[in-house]
């Protein structure tokens, strides 16, 4: 019988490659926004498939995340149960959909666009590596909770990703309420501009 | 937004909800006093299972004790096939016959074991077989001198069918108990404190007699270095605080205690710190959804206020047109496909790619 564990990594391992490959071709295509030289080498059709790369890829990465988050729970339970490193991943779990949620909702406002503005430019590709790192964490707290280990520990300094933060339910809550409230204010009240 | 992009995202949220109220099983009957061959009737029967390959390392912290004294026992073991669980099953015993083998049946008690109870069996997860596992108890000698012999029996799965091992061809551990020197240090009134949650205070707190000085040496699991604390003698007894737990794991700590003609330990005392066994899981889950949509409503706003500047501009590029279909309209915007000079035999398509660079080299102009 194949155990959850192999199904985890499975979902883990789609997660994390779309992720590095729409974060790499964001990344190239902001630096090619940055950098007029950098533009003049990249072909236009080159730019577009590094577009597209990032589209797609952080779409299917988002779509992938649940099943992470079911197989990894699943397994966390045959393995003893939750740990104070679970808890650490749902927060860092949170912070990566929402930063690739955000990746994808840029491109998908101002679609190729995109790449004319600056400031969107940089902004999308400072989320997607935001959002890479979140999935670097991730990938780090699952290897110390599965193996003991993990490449972060060559780092010279604590990360701090293991501990995690000390909240209890009532201001969790709150925080929640808000959040809802500040997303459905950008959602339904902030004009959604039409771009050709 | 479309109802099939509403269902999605909803979908997407009930997966998110609905992972952590899913059960399963995590194996194991859970830690308890129990004989080693469970009665007969457990999955580990000798009739039904299979000998394990673990090696067993048992080992004392003393030879000796006294009436009530203290004892440290600790298990070292490793290279044990796992199943799918990885559990394993660990027996502190006095025999290896079966029933009435755990030691409070020899009169000991147990004052704590490895995962913060105390329990004569413990389960563990053993994630790598190589460094298996560790585990110890403390107990409390018997009211009668006498001797005991003590015995390390585990269960667990693996490659599909129950297995078992035994200290017995080892011949166990031997523990003698004597009488109680007179004028020896002693712990008359005292509970050990086995759990505690992350961030806790852990003050321990005992009453003592023919006693002078006292300290609380503690170390980290699995760890050689000691640190020392010293008590302070209050009308409620020797007292001492122990450092707080920043995150999930165990130490283990004992009792120094002297007077002018002795110095004694007590046993090593695990104290476990689990924050999922104090902390609800709920407020990270509302925590989770609740960074990620803070982070999306951010990003979301910042987009659609700097999106404005796009409107107003034109677009500079025709977004996913290949380098060569831009060739190839440029130039048929300036090539004609009546020129007389297109070389005969040459199709619309080939005039249209070769055809400046044909004029090029005739020295003409397109």
């Amino acid at each position: 019988m194949v155990s959850m564990g192999v199904f985890h990594a499975i979902s883990t391992e789609m997660v994390v490659g779309s992720f590095a490959i729409a974060a790499l071709s964001t990344v190239i295509c902001t630096m090619a926004t940055l950098v007029p030289t950098l533009d003049a080498r990249i072909s236009p059709r080159l730019h577009s498939h590094l577009d597209s790369a990032a589209y797609i890829s952080s779409i299917f990465g988002v779509l992938m995340i649940p099943a992470a988050i079911v197989t990894g729970y699943l397994t966390s339970e045959s393995m003893g149960g939750q740990s104070s490193m679970s808890l650490s991943k749902m927060v860092f779990s949170g912070l990566c959909i929402g930063f690739w949620s955000g990746v994808i909702s840029g491109r998908r406002l101002c679609g190729y666009r995109l790449w004319e503005h600056r400031g969107l430019s940089i902004l999308q590709g400072v989320s997607a590596s935001l959002g890479f790192i979140m999935t670097i964490i991730l990938g780090s707290i699952g290897g110390q909770l599965g193996r003991g280990e993990t490449a972060l520990d060559l780092l010279p300094f604590d990360l701090g990703i293991y501990t995690p933060p000390s909240i209890g339910f009532v201001p969790a809550f709150v925080l929640f309420v808000f959040s809802v409230l500040t997303l459905g204010v950008v959602l339904f009240t902030q004009s959604r501009p039409i771009i050709e | 937004m479309g109802i099939f992009h509403r269902l999605l995202i909803l979908g997407i949220l009930a997966c998110l909800l609905s992972s952590p109220v899913m059960e399963a099983n995590p194996g194991g009957n859970g830690d308890g006093t129990r004989d080693f061959a469970c009665g007969g009737s457990c999955h580990a029967d000798p009739d039904v299972s299979q000998p394990s390959s673990a090696v067993i390392s048992l080992n004392s912290d003393r030879e000796s004790t006294f009436v009530g004294g203290p004892l440290t026992i600790t298990a070292d073991i490793y290279g044990m096939e796992l199943s799918e669980k990885r559990l394993v099953g660990v027996f502190l015993t006095t025999g290896t016959f079966g029933v009435d083998d755990s030691p409070d049946n020899s009169g000991w008690t147990i004052l704590s074991d490895t995962n913060g109870g105390s329990s004569n069996y413990v389960e563990s997860y053993v994630l790598d077989s190589d460094e298996g596992v560790s585990v110890s108890w403390s107990l409390i000698a018997p009211s009668v001198e006498g001797f005991t012999t003590f015995h390390i029996g585990i269960h667990h799965g693996g490659e599909g069918i129950a297995r078992l091992a035994d200290t017995n061809d080892q011949g166990g551990v031997l523990v003698s108990v004597g009488p109680i020197p007179e004028n020896f240090p002693q712990l008359t009134d005292w509970t050990p404190i086995t759990q505690r949650g992350i961030g806790e205070v852990t003050n321990i707190q005992a009453k003592m007699m023919n006693v002078t000085t006292a300290s609380i040496e503690w170390k980290i699991t699995g760890s050689q270095t000691i640190s020392s604390i010293d008590a302070e003698d209050t009308p409620n007894g020797w007292e001492a605080e122990l450092p707080t737990a920043l995150a999930d794991g165990s130490m283990e700590y004992r009792w120094r205690i002297s007077n002018s003609e002795f110095e004694t330990t007590t046993a090593w005392t695990t104290l476990s710190s689990d924050s999922s066994s104090t902390v609800d899981v709920n407020p990270a889950r509302l925590l989770m959804l609740a960074l990620a949509m803070i982070t999306a409503s951010v990003l979301i706003s910042l987009q659609r206020f700097m999106a404005e500047d796009l409107i107003t501009s034109k677009p500079q590029k025709t977004s996913f047109e290949s380098s060569k279909d831009r060739t190839f309209q440029n130039t048929s915007s300036k090539i004609s496909l009546d020129d007389p000079r297109r070389p005969v035999g040459w199709s619309d398509e080939q005039w249209i790619h070769y055809g400046p660079d044909h004029l090029a080299s005739l020295g003409g102009d397109v």
